[in-house]
């Protein structure tokens, strides 16, 4: 990462307030997070980036943390208002990582983004992906591009495969490795034969026995009292899996070359649709239907007048397998990552709703969309500036003074410090008076020089 | 400022007991005066000066600086982390144990830590709520299963018999110390094959900032590390006396010191025997003095029988002391 420059403080404020002004006219509210919450809240979201890196510190036993993002907070305040109107929110403030890998050390980060929370259909994927694309215009990025994946294409891809559900997490847990060249398909063949099939292990016969086993099984389970929250059919069904998946290895194989051939989709739309289309297996309606609804989204999106050449189709845009459900996907621009987003409509119910939630949302970066913003955009504030030396030092006071109150903003400069050519220069003398262009003002006819004065700031 | 040296050492607990034999087998024999009382002393250093506390708290003292060195649980400094407690000696060689992972044995599809991660996610799937850990350990605990990418599970703070949790049914799995495995068999509980969080012994810990500001204290604790290190040093060793004949002293030194294990810590001390038992012509009794390794004893008499060696007295080392205490040393070095 380019290291970071120092960025005006109004000029935050400036993006943070272009950018809360953008979402309230699709209807965002804006609301206020709590900084701190149980670190549980935030480690719901398995396989995000920012578990090892959370602020967590305990207090009358129980664990805390600094939140490091906002959508955990705010699913679980939605889940809390126990409602079921949808929710439109953005939100803007700090959040909170100890990256190890961050040489700048900074700990703390601006993050502004939203969430719509309590609809399912495509057009509300369609809405944040174009909420947050459309955002970068307000500020003064110009090259922005989306990044567009499906977590549950590829999950629906991967069933086809016929595997159970652990070798699915393990596999989809793996794909960056899939797309990697120096890993690839023979490093995650390896992963799993040596974590899950345990072909190290010594008595790999012994268990592979079926019957062995059940009766193992029965052996140790009947009467038992201990059993940690599980039952005998949970045990005996997973026992069974595990089984199954030393047998399961040739569609393994055949998943992961299935994976591999979906791992070369990156491109744009109609490409890539045609592409995917192509992929899909004939018998397979139950992708064909989500990559049609995918498809509504992308046409919803040029309705949005987002054109085709800022999108790209990348089915496998791993971004938590764990925890994303759909439509996932990435803002770009100059090679920094701005922000980004996805559907996750089961964190809701594992925060505590009794029913299915769907929840789509995004954040942006803000640290790095303030590193892309031109610096001729960082131009000074407007203000009125009076020369001061020793003669002019009361008036200029009493001027300065009276054209705040007035709320016209002023600075008072050493006259030697002021630039030449610089704008909105007024000149005061010992005798109070004031001196813009080829007028000349005084204090009587302060109300003239405001109006002028505010005519040109 | 007092310039007695107080040692914290635990006054109940697992460790308590073997860290009084410790002390003595090294020479430095606690006496409590009154059995009531938290205080007592060590003959042989007057300087020090004994505060028994239990285990953690013996911690908790040297971490706020009330007491400038302590003997505690390696397991103990690790769950909680201090900037100030600085580890003197991390093996003092007693009071070995591990903090396992350790779930009911009728989970027979369960080996390692990846089907843990797994029943982790089935728990929050299938059953709606987060695999639960009762433990001791929340810190090490939550920070090992991070590390493995078990993310959903919720800890529960328990005291007292932490393995009756599973059956009782306020918790899934366990997380605690075992040092042979049998309380973890009797509660039906066995431990992951990857599960071991931390190896944990004995360990003397102290005050970084207390520490460097007193030379009285630091004079104390040199002696006791003088101490400690003698004698966990010469129990590695074992002293021979051996009987062998031959022309001359340095002709028998050429024969001990022709194999690396006989040659001693600087080389064999020997000396004439002027005794009844005649030798070979040409020959004198000699009696030679060395110190081996106790895991190369038998080897080391072997070898000197080869060489003519006979009566081999083997008496233990009670104290090995270098050039200077090792420990001492290191933590010069370390408070810099």
């Amino acid at each position: 990462m380019p290291p970071m420059r120092s960025v005006p403080s109004r000029l935050v404020r400036q993006i943070t307030q272009d950018l809360h002004q953008h979402m309230a006219l699709y209807g965002y509210e804006l609301i206020e997070l709590p900084v701190i919450e149980t670190a549980d809240l935030f480690l719901i979201k398995a396989g995000d980036q920012v578990l090892g890196k959370l602020f967590t510190f305990e207090r009358h036993g129980q664990q805390l943390a600094l939140r490091p993002e906002f959508t955990a907070a705010a699913a679980h305040r939605y889940t809390r208002l126990n409602s079921s109107e949808p929710a439109r929110w953005q939100f803007c403030g700090q959040i909170f990582e100890d990256d190890p890998n961050d040489s700048s050390r900074s700990y703390q980060r601006l993050s502004i983004g939203a969430e719509l929370i309590g609809i399912s259909e495509v057009a509300a994927d369609a809405e944040i992906i174009s909420l947050a694309a459309r955002g970068l215009d307000r500020t003064a990025i110009r090259s922005w591009s989306v990044t567009i994946g499906h977590t549950r294409l590829m999950r629906q891809i991967l069933a086809r495969a016929g595997l159970d559900s652990r070798m699915e997490r393990f596999i989809l847990n793996h794909l960056p490795a899939l797309a990697d060249p120096l890993k690839g398909k023979s490093f995650i063949l390896e992963q799993i034969d040596r974590f899950l099939l345990g072909k190290s292990a010594s008595n790999q016969r012994e268990e592979t026995d079926p019957a062995r086993s059940l009766e193992t099984l029965s052996d140790i389970t009947v009467n038992a009292q201990t059993m940690g929250g599980r039952d005998h059919q949970e045990i005996a069904r997973r026992l069974a899996q595990k089984r199954r998946q030393v047998a399961e290895r040739p569609q393994i194989i055949h998943a992961l070359d299935e994976l591999e051939r979906w791992n070369a989709v990156n491109h744009p739309p109609d490409e890539a649709f045609k592409l995917m289309d192509s992929l899909v297996a004939p018998d397979d309606a139950v992708s064909r239907q989500t990559l049609a609804g995918w498809q509504r989204t992308i046409e919803l999106l040029r309705a949005y007048q987002i054109p085709d050449e800022r999108l790209t189709i990348r089915p496998n845009l791993a971004r938590s397998w764990a925890y994303y459900t759909g439509v996932v996907f990435e803002l770009t621009a100059d090679g920094r990552h701005l922000g980004g987003g996805g559907r996750y409509d089961e964190l809701l119910r594992l925060l505590g709703s009794q029913r299915d939630v769907p929840a789509v949302g995004f954040a942006y970066y803000a640290d790095q969309i303030l590193e892309l913003i031109p610096a001729t955009s960082h131009a000074d504030v407007r203000l009125i500036t009076i020369p001061v030396m020793s003669e002019n030092a009361v008036a200029s006071a009493v001027w300065a003074n009276r054209l705040r109150e007035q709320n016209v903003p002023v600075r008072l400069m050493p006259s030697e410090q002021v630039q030449e050519n610089a704008p909105f220069i007024l000149t005061v003398d010992n005798r109070q008076r004031a001196f813009l262009d080829d007028e000349t003002f005084t204090l009587s006819d302060i109300d003239r020089l405001v109006n002028i004065l505010r005519g040109l700031l | 400022m007092n310039n007695r040296l107080t040692l914290a050492l635990p006054s109940k607990g697992a460790i308590a007991e073997p860290t009084l034999n410790f002390l003595r087998d090294c020479g430095l024999r606690v006496e409590k005066p009154n059995q009531r009382q938290y205080t007592g002393l060590m003959p042989a250093i007057p300087g020090i000066s004994i505060l028994f506390q239990r285990v953690n708290d013996v911690l908790y003292k040297v971490a706020d600086g009330t007491v400038p060195v302590g003997i505690t649980g390696l397991d103990v400094v690790q769950e909680h982390p201090h900037q100030d407690v600085l580890v003197i000696h991390d093996s003092l060689g007693y009071g070995h144990c591990s903090l396992v992972v350790a779930v009911p044995e009728t989970w027979v599809d369960v080996d390692n830590l990846l089907d843990l991660a797994d029943i982790a996610l089935d728990f929050r799937e299938y059953h709606r709520r987060t695999l639960r850990i009762a433990t001791k350990y929340p810190t090490l605990t939550r920070q090992f299963f991070h590390s493995q990418g078990i993310q959903h599970f919720t800890l529960v703070n328990a005291e007292g018999a932490i393995e009756a949790a599973p059956t009782l049914g306020y918790a899934d799995v366990i997380v605690d110390v075992t040092q042979t495995g049998t309380t973890l068999r009797e509660n039906h509980l066995k431990v992951l094959s990857d599960g071991i969080i931390i190896e944990s012994q004995a360990c003397l810990v102290g005050n970084r900032r207390v520490l460097p500001d007193n030379p009285a204290l630091l004079d104390s604790l040199r002696a006791l590390l003088e101490y400690i290190d003698g004698a966990l040093i010469g129990r590695n060793y074992y002293q021979l006396t051996v009987n062998i004949q031959g022309a001359d002293a340095e002709s028998v030194a050429r024969k001990v010191a022709g194999n690396p294990l006989t040659q001693g810590l600087q080389g064999p001390t020997i000396a004439p025997i002027y005794g009844a038992v005649p030798a070979q012509p040409g020959s004198q009794w000699h009696t030679v003095t060395i110190v081996v390794t106790g895991k190369k004893l038998l080897e080391a008499v072997e070898y000197m029988r080869t060489i003519g060696g006979t009566q081999t007295v083997v008496t233990p080392v009670r104290y090995v002391f270098m050039e200077q205490s090792p420990t001492f040393a290191r933590l010069l070095e370390t408070l810099g």
